[in-house]
């Protein structure tokens, strides 16, 4: 029985509008994984840099699957938030990345977006803050509803990860 | 381009003409410009305008004459176009006649020309103008040169309009005011192009402009001519010759900005002048957009880039293939969607994105509208007209036949569909006439060969005739017969009037006569009817010859036929007659088939008869009058009084009977019109008008119009669309019918339902409700309609259906019935959408999956299949782990292997169960697996709520934060150096809570202070013992009565104290435990889950002197040190995490007798004699309490401070209001009086909040408790046996079972059944034991010792107030200074709740009068108590208890206990004295019936006491399982005997009582023999 361990870390995030962030993760596979031990989604803490450059969650993942078949490979699907002075979180970027299918250490780099939003939008939260955002999350990760949004680059959300791959070749898989 | 080129000549006249002129004209205005010499130039004019009039009337007739030509063919044109239109009939549109040029005829065309965007609304225009005009202008086949007229006649007319020119003021202005009348220009720019025109001029010679150029400059003004008609008005002037200088200079200006330099190359310029109509086949122009075909919207070009196209077309070899037959270019329909296919942002967005404070609505469930929105809805029910109605008299229901063939009559005059056909039959066969004329020949002439297609439109057009022929007879037929019938049923009414004698209605006919001109009509008439039978007579002819040809082929057919049979004949001839019966047979099937007949040639003679007698049967012949029928409502109505009397009471019935409505949005009813009643023309006017603030969605809006006591019909109003508001709605009439039926015997009332006696017919109360529903309209304008995402929503802006218009579709179906029934035209773009939407539906329907799934194929891929997955030990032993399963989740490793996975049992919960039953052998096996289950039921339901109302954490779980030291913190610091070091009375510094557990905590210990005992039992002086004790030297002087130690045992480890003196010791000593925990780990769940009890036994340690040889006393001690045990008590380890520290005045369970000891040790310091006096008068027996108690502490270190209990919101049955009172009464008590607590809603067990007071109801006891006699019930030995049940019911912690989320109060019968709760289910079981007996009982809740939160009941009796402990089934007077109840928080029974307000919540202290309002405050407070029903069944059913079960279990226990027993002692021998174990046997039974006194057991013992020195005690418990009574038995020491000689006696007795409570006594005892 194949399975796949996927240990490590969300370590930061930057280039977002400002430094002091969080991160909401959550872990979407396919119907045929199955989660053996570990939690698949979470959120970190605020973290507020000192040097103001790059957060630093930090934020540890561990998780166990077990597969019957390897559709469905995980991807991680992030919302990073950002807290202003004031002690209020406003959403700063979506973006999710597929993780990497060969076993080992893996940085990996996650892009976000942020919705544009009406130019009314723009100029509310220019001044309020607060952008729009997606009613159902799970228009991150799929991609079929994704085409209609008009979106913004917003930062970079870095992960650290190791895949542990187990009883693949007995499955003709070569990892 | 014929008409073209012959009116050159004529251009050319008139060009030499204007060149001429302006050859002499250019040396002055030349002059005039350079010199600006206005005088000059004004002499020069003056004498210009001389000329003027003669030279401009010989231009203007020169160009009369043209004019006429070029109107005369423009006039033969249109008239073509307008008869092969067909359905004008083709008239001249100019009187062509007309010499003289007058304004008034003029002026027609030149609107005409002005309006002509397109040929089409001229044609209209003109037919207009002009339909009665004569149209027998013989046509004349020519090309269209419309727009090249046009613009000659315009110069004239406009010549004319714009006056003479001489009555224009000279000047040097002149120019610019000549150009006041033109749209655009300014005359800046004008006298800009004047000047270079000039220049250039001045720079060409004269020759250079070539014929060509002028002809173009003449024709040409500058833009289009068509949409800017006014500019024309420039060039009047130029045209008018007679001001030269003017028209010089204003002819530059039109020319044309490419001027043809050099002659020589002969360039073609096309101008934006329109060119000349050209046809595909040199034909009439005909529109195929008005014969139906979809043609399309030409894109949008420049008019003058049109005809600049166009003209170059025309001039180009074999450019006219590029006009359509319509005569203009084709063109591809414009290619550019009117829908813009990008998708609108804000609409895509608002599915996926979500604003900052957007309401989201409910809308996912299709019946909420959503919050944000208000709603309304206007339903306006006007009035109600009955059609029918039970009280019509005959003569109504006639008038209403007659109403109904009015409104018929009235639409079909309104529509005139008889006119409009005929109308349209005269301009076919004008059409017809002309094609036939068109194609050259007479019109019978068909042998000639003619252009194929015009033959096929010639067919077509006969073809059309036909049928529209058709249609007129059959519409003038109806018109006729209605007509009739509106008279029949006059005549009728008429004469039912008569006939009846009195008038009921007021309908009355007007017919109005209009004489006709017999002449004038007949003219028509004759014609009509000759040219319908010329087409007939045409139709015959061609049938006729159709079928001639197919007979000429019969013919043929059969002549080749004939032919053969012939020659066969022949041949056969030839033949030998051999074959006769061949040849018979041959010559049967030679037989010739019978000559095709020729068809009879068609009978003309009686086709004009026919055709006129049609004629006279379907239309109005000449002559006759033409008939208006006009209904009337002026006919007086016979007055009541002088009606027969059925009449009077038909009417009387009528003012009787009234209606009212109501009014139904969604099947539920809003509103009803008050009752109306009926008029006498049988209306109702309701004038209502009903708003409504709608939530729902609009399914059905619904008016029942109601009699006096039935329903006479309901009406489905429609559903307004969005945009319909209250401005806009315009009144429905709805029409409705009912089927009751209803008679008036003795009146003339017709009935309803019910056949009327003349034809049959089945009349039926109808008629029709005129009303409106519409949204409201705010007054900011909006309207309050929701927002709907109908289907037309779901499509977008791309919707089919929306981009017809139709909004509020909902009936997907219906909508795709209608495209298929419609008829759509395929090729107009338009339709597009609906076809494809069409296409769809139709491709879709058969194979409509309902769900789509995406991944279909993974399965394939899988490599392993579910149930192999799913089976794998090792992934279920590691998902059991990460699910917390509480047999998993200690395990650290998890085999790498399956196949090492070999212990795994998944069942092994089960199993545990199983054993542990087997072990104990009990005969209540079942009953405990019953009661397990239902625990674990209720556990997991109650599991299940409380993680869904998971605790939050806060900061100060997470982080450990020392507080900053304020100004506050700073002064408590310095006020701690004033206070003194020893205080007198020390007091417990409260140290701070850990609330998180799990951080770093890797050890917890349990900290004991034991600090005194008080009131132990002595020693009894027996000879033995204080010979031997006597010899102890130290202890020799005085009376040793004790020498007490406590040894505190939690999880098996036990400390002991130091041995402390006398009765009343003091210890002052702190015991650490460790507090061993699963898997080592500290979380909040773990701990509460930890169900082990610290047991705290008090001993009395014995020194025996074993020294066996006295001779070596003085220089040996052996000695031995045996302990007695003396008393014991327990605390759950949850109560102490739950409490996180527990102190008190703990209660000695000291056995009633205790061998060797005696309770009885004089007067006790602490009690006063008037304490004695109060028990002494309480009881009625003279009691000193003999009771022993421990003082302790006890905490765990570090403080671990445990989850507060979770406050959820259960759902409940209880009414709102009384929740939410309950909710503010504890907010009003809970917190103000320190730590007391109130609570008025508990727990049930089916996690439902109850109102507390719900369980209290008296219920009856067991019957052999209650003694027969009603006085003696409140006996207190009676209560106290009643207490001494209730606390033999086994206790079960609620928090343990629970996992201390919440306290489940179970109802006493369940508690019976189930055998298990904890102290409010026994308080509440006694309570109402004792209201049963009629004792004024209530519930105390509060805090006792060592339970924590608990209940006390408490009884009103004669005697005093006493509590009563339901788990131990002890009584405390009030007055008695030690109660294991140390705060009272609140009481209640079965009618209220008081929450104490007193300032000591300590029971001695408290008043107990409920009435006092200033001690305690009643949740109902006087009379709005409403005595809530209880939730509790009135009488309970008790089981019989088995008593051979019993025996058995007797004696199953005592040799389990004596197996203990021997296993405890391993390293020594156990024997058993059984003569002891016989007596013990005899005073068990006593024990319990409490009639054994010291003394008789002290006798009943004496014959072993003799003998041996005998230590023992019976211990009396209630039965929850074997392992309790064991664990109780092996803490009290009892085989802790080191003594060789020792021997044991043990006797277990079981006292049933009913429903399986047992009281288990069991005696042990320790015998030493006497030396």
């Amino acid at each position: 029985m194949a399975e796949v361990h996927i240990i490590g870390n969300l370590d930061g995030g930057e280039g977002f509008s400002s430094p002091n962030l969080s991160c909401k993760w959550c872990f979407e596979t396919g119907g045929a994984w199955r989660l053996l031990e570990g939690v698949k989604d979470g959120q970190t803490q605020v973290d507020h840099p000192i040097d103001e450059g790059r957060a630093h969650w930090a934020h540890p993942i561990d998780l166990h699957y077990a597969i019957k078949g390897i559709q469905g490979w995980p991807k991680v699907s992030l919302q990073v938030f950002s807290e202003d002075i004031y002690g209020r979180t406003q959403l700063v970027g979506y973006g999710f990345v597929h993780l990497p299918t060969s076993p080992g250490f893996h940085e990996i780099e996650c892009p976000t977006w942020q919705l544009a939003g009406t130019a009314l939008d723009q100029v509310q939260s220019y001044f309020v803050g607060n952008g729009p955002q997606l009613i159902n999350d799970d228009v991150i990760a799929s991609g079929s509803d994704r085409y209609r949004l008009q979106t913004i680059a917003s930062g970079t959300v870095y992960l650290s990860l190791y895949i542990v791959t187990r009883n693949f070749n007995k499955f003709g898989i070569e990892s | 381009m014929i008409e073209v080129q012959r009116s050159e000549p004529e251009q050319l006249s008139l060009k030499q003409q204007i060149a001429q002129r302006r050859r002499d004209l250019n040396v002055t205005t030349d002059t005039i410009a350079s010199e600006s010499a206005l005088r000059e130039r004004e002499i020069l004019e003056d004498s210009l305008s001389k000329s003027r009039s003669l030279e401009s009337s010989k231009l203007v007739s020169s160009m009369m004459q043209r004019r006429q030509m070029r109107k005369q063919t423009l006039d033969q044109s249109l008239g073509k176009s307008l008869r092969t239109e067909g359905g004008i009939p083709s008239i001249p549109t100019i009187n062509v006649e007309d010499q003289d040029l007058d304004k008034s005829q003029l002026k027609p065309l030149s609107s005409s020309v002005n309006l002509s965007a397109s040929i089409r609304d001229r044609l209209k225009d003109r037919a207009k103008i002009q339909q009665d005009s004569a149209m027998q202008k013989e046509p004349v086949r020519k090309l269209r040169g419309l727009r090249n007229r046009d613009l000659q006649t315009r110069f004239d007319i406009e010549s004319e309009d714009s006056g003479p020119p001489e009555e224009r003021p000279a000047g040097d202005d002149e120019i610019t005011e000549d150009h006041t009348e033109s749209a655009n220009q300014s005359t800046t720019s004008l006298r800009w192009k004047m000047m270079a025109k000039r220049g250039k001029i001045a720079e060409e010679p004269e020759e250079k402009i070539d014929e060509y150029s002028f002809f173009t400059k003449v024709y040409e003004p500058v833009g289009s001519h068509e949409k800017q008609p006014k500019k024309s008005t420039l060039i009047l002037p130029e045209v008018d010759d007679t001001n030269f200088a003017q028209y010089d200079s204003l002819y530059v200006i039109t020319k044309p900005e490419v001027v043809n330099r050099d002659a020589s190359l002969r360039l073609f310029i096309p101008t934006a002048a329109p060119a000349e109509t050209v046809t595909l086949h040199g034909g009439a122009p005909c529109f195929l957009d008005d014969e139906g075909i979809y043609v399309g919207e030409p894109p949008g070009v420049n008019s003058s880039n049109w005809n600049k196209m166009e003209q170059r077309l025309v001039q180009t070899e074999g450019g006219k293939k590029w006009f359509g037959i319509d005569g203009n270019m084709i063109v591809a329909p414009d290619p550019l969607k009117q829908i813009s296919s990008r998708p609108m942002i804000d609409f895509e967005v608002d599915h996926t994105i979500q604003r900052k404070g957007k309401c989201i609505s409910l809308t996912q469930t299709g019946k909420f509208i959503g919050e944000s929105s208000v709603n309304q809805l206007s339903v306006n029910i006007s009035q109600v007209q009955f059609s029918h109605h039970p009280l019509f008299s005959k003569e109504h229901v006639l008038v209403s036949r007659l109403r109904d063939l009015y409104a018929q009559y009235t639409s079909r005059q309104r529509h005139n569909l008889a006119s409009h056909l005929g109308d349209r039959l005269q301009s076919l066969r004008n059409a017809v006439q002309e094609l036939k004329y068109t194609l050259g020949a007479k019109p019978w002439d068909m042998s000639k060969p003619f252009n194929k297609d015009c033959v096929a439109n010639l067919e077509d057009y006969s073809e059309e005739i036909r049928n529209v022929r058709e249609m007129w007879d059959i519409e003038c037929l109806k018109d006729k017969n209605m007509i009739r019938n509106i008279l029949t049923v006059w005549k009728e009414i008429k004469s039912l009037r008569e006939s009846q004698g009195f008038i009921a209605t007021n309908a009355k006919i007007l017919v109005y006569k209009e004489q006709t001109n017999f002449a004038k009509e007949d003219k028509v008439w004759q014609k009509q009817i000759k040219s319908t039978f010329e087409e007939k007579k045409e139709e015959l002819v061609a049938e006729y010859d159709v079928k001639m040809k197919i007979h000429a082929n019969e013919m043929a057919e059969w002549k080749m036929q004939a032919r053969e049979i012939k020659r066969k004949m022949k041949s056969d001839k030839k033949k030998d007659a051999a074959a006769a019966e061949e040849r018979e047979e041959t010559e049967n099937t030679g037989v010739l088939p019978p000559k095709p007949v020729a068809p009879a040639k068609p009978q003309t003679s009686s086709l004009l008869n026919e055709i006129q007698n049609n004629a006279v049967k379907c239309r109005k012949v000449p002559g006759d009058p033409i008939l208006t029928i006009e209904l009337t409502h002026t006919v007086t109505i016979t007055p009541i009084e002088e009606c027969p009397p059925t009449e009077q009471k038909r009417r009387k019935d009528i003012v009787k009977s009234s209606y009212y409505g109501k009014l139904f949005y969604n099947n539920s009813e809003v509103t009803r019109t008050p009752n109306v009643n009926l008029t006498s023309d049988f209306s109702l006017s309701f004038g209502e008008t009903a708003c409504l603030q709608v939530v729902h969605w609009p399914e059905s809006i619904k008016f029942e119009l109601w009699g006096v006591s039935e329903k006479l019909s309901e009406i489905f109003l429609v559903i307004p669309p969005n945009d319909r508001h209250t401005g806009n709605a315009e009144l429905d009439s709805l029409e409705f019918s009912s089927s009751h039926k209803v008679t008036y015997p003795n009146s003339t009332a017709v009935g309803s339902g019910v056949p009327e006696t003349a034809e049959g017919r089945i009349l039926l109360t109808s008629g029709k409700l005129v009303g409106s529903t519409a949204w409201v309209k705010d007054s900011s304008g909006k309207i309050l309609a929701p927002a709907r995402q109908d289907i037309a929503a779901s499509f977008g802006r791309a919707d089919p259906i929306h981009s017809i218009g139709a909004r509020s579709l909902n009936d997907m179906e219906k909508v795709i019935q209608w495209i298929s029934e419609a008829k759509l035209d395929p090729n107009d773009p338009r339709n597009a959408p609906l076809l494809h939407l069409m296409n769809k539906t139709r491709k879709d329907a058969p194979s409509e999956s309902k769900y789509f799934r995406l991944d279909h194929l993974e399965k394939s891929t899988y490599f392993v299949s579910n149930e192999e997955m799913e089976n794998d030990r090792r992934f279920r032993l590691l998902s059991l782990r990460s699910q917390g399963v509480p047999e998993y989740k200690p395990m650290k490793m998890v085999p790498l292997y399956s196949s090492e996975v070999t212990h795994f049992e998944y069942t092994q919960t089960e199993r545990e169960e199983k054993v542990s039953l087997k072990e104990e052998g009990d005969v209540f096996e079942h009953h405990r697996a019953a009661v397990v289950r239902f625990m674990k039921e209720i556990q997991e339901k109650i599991a299940s709520r409380s993680r869904k109302v998971r605790p939050v954490l806060e900061l100060s779980d997470v982080v450990v934060e020392d507080q900053v030291p304020d100004i506050s913190t700073l002064g408590r610091s310095i006020a701690k150096l004033l206070e003194p070091r020893h205080p007198l009375r020390p007091q417990r510094k409260e140290r701070k809570k850990v609330t998180n557990q799990a951080v770093g905590i890797s050890k917890v210990d349990l900290l004991i202070n034991v600090s005194q005992a008080q009131c132990l039992p002595i020693r009894r002086r027996t000879a033995g013992t204080e010979q031997r004790i006597n010899l102890d030297p130290n202890t020799a002087r005085s009376t040793i009565q004790l020498r007490p130690f406590v040894e505190v045992t939690f999880q098996r480890k036990s400390v002991v104290t130091h041995v402390a003196d006398g009765p009343n010791p003091h210890w002052n000593q702190e015991l650490v435990l460790p507090l061993n925990v699963i898997n080592n780990e500290f979380s909040a769940n773990n701990l509460r889950e930890i169900s082990d009890i610290v047991y705290f036994n008090v001993f009395d340690e014995l020194i025996v002197d074993i020294l066996q040889d006295d001779r070596l006393r003085d220089t040996n001690i052996h000695q031995r040190l045996e302990r007695r045990w003396l008393g014991s008590f327990q605390i759950p380890f949850s109560t102490i995490y739950l409490n996180s520290r527990i102190e008190g005045k703990f209660k000695l369970n000291v056995p009633s007798t205790l061998m060797g000891y005696n309770k009885d040790h004089g007067l006790l310091p602490q009690f006063s004699s008037e304490m004695l006096m109060s028990q002494t008068s309480l009881t009625g027996q003279s009691l000193t309490d003999k009771n022993s108690y421990l003082t302790i502490f006890i905490t765990v270190e570090p403080p671990l401070a445990p989850q507060p209990p979770l406050r959820e919101v259960f759902e409940t049955n209880e009414e709102p209001r009384l929740i939410r009172a309950a909710a503010a009464w504890e907010l009003l008590y809970n917190g103000k009086y320190g730590a007391r607590n109130v609570r008025s809603l508990v727990t049930d067990v089916n996690g439902k909040s109850v109102f507390i007071t719900r369980y209290i109801s008296p219920q009856n006891p067991p019957h052999d408790l209650v003694p027969e006699d009603r006085t003696s019930r409140t006996n207190l030995t009676v209560l106290q046996k009643i207490a001494k049940f209730v606390s033999l019911i086994p206790y079960y912690q609620d928090s343990i079972a629970f996992s201390g989320s919440c306290d489940i109060w179970a109802t006493s019968e369940l508690f019976l059944k189930m055998l298990a709760g904890d102290e409010e289910e026994h308080a509440i079981l006694l309570c109402n034991y004792f209201l049963h007996m009629g004792i004024d009982s209530y519930i105390i809740k509060g805090v006792g010792i060592p339970e924590g939160e608990t209940c006390y009941v408490l009884t009103k009796l004669p005697e005093g107030t006493v509590l009563w402990n339901p788990s131990t089934g002890d009584y405390h007077p009030q007055s008695r200074p030690y109660h294991s109840l140390v705060s009272v928080h609140f009481c209640f029974n079965n009618e209220n709740i008081w929450a104490n307000t007193q300032l000591y919540d300590d029971p001695g202290r408290l008043d107990f009068n409920f009435g006092n309002s200033k001690s305690w405050k009643p949740f109902f407070s006087g009379r709005e108590n409403p005595r809530l029903s209880t939730v509790q069944i009135s009488r309970l059913d008790y089981i019989e208890t088995n008593l051979s079960a019993i025996q058995t279990l007797e004696s199953n226990l005592e040799k389990m206990l004596m197996d203990k027993m021997m296993e405890w002692r391993e390293r020594h021998v156990t024997r058993w004295n059984r003569h002891c174990r016989v007596v013990m046997r005899q005073l068990l039974p006593r024990l319990e019936a409490g009639t054994l006194s010291e003394e008789d057991q002290t006798s009943a013992m004496s014959e072993i006491m003799s003998s041996h020195n005998v230590t023992g005690f019976p211990i009396n418990m209630r039965y929850s399982d074997a392992s309790t009574i064991i664990e109780t038995v092996f803490s009290t020491n009892v085989h802790v005997a080191e003594d060789p000689q020792v021997e044991f006696a043990m006797a277990v007795y079981i006292h049933p009582y009913a429903n399986n409570v047992l009281s288990v006594w069991i005696y042990v005892g320790t015998l030493t023999k006497k030396y």
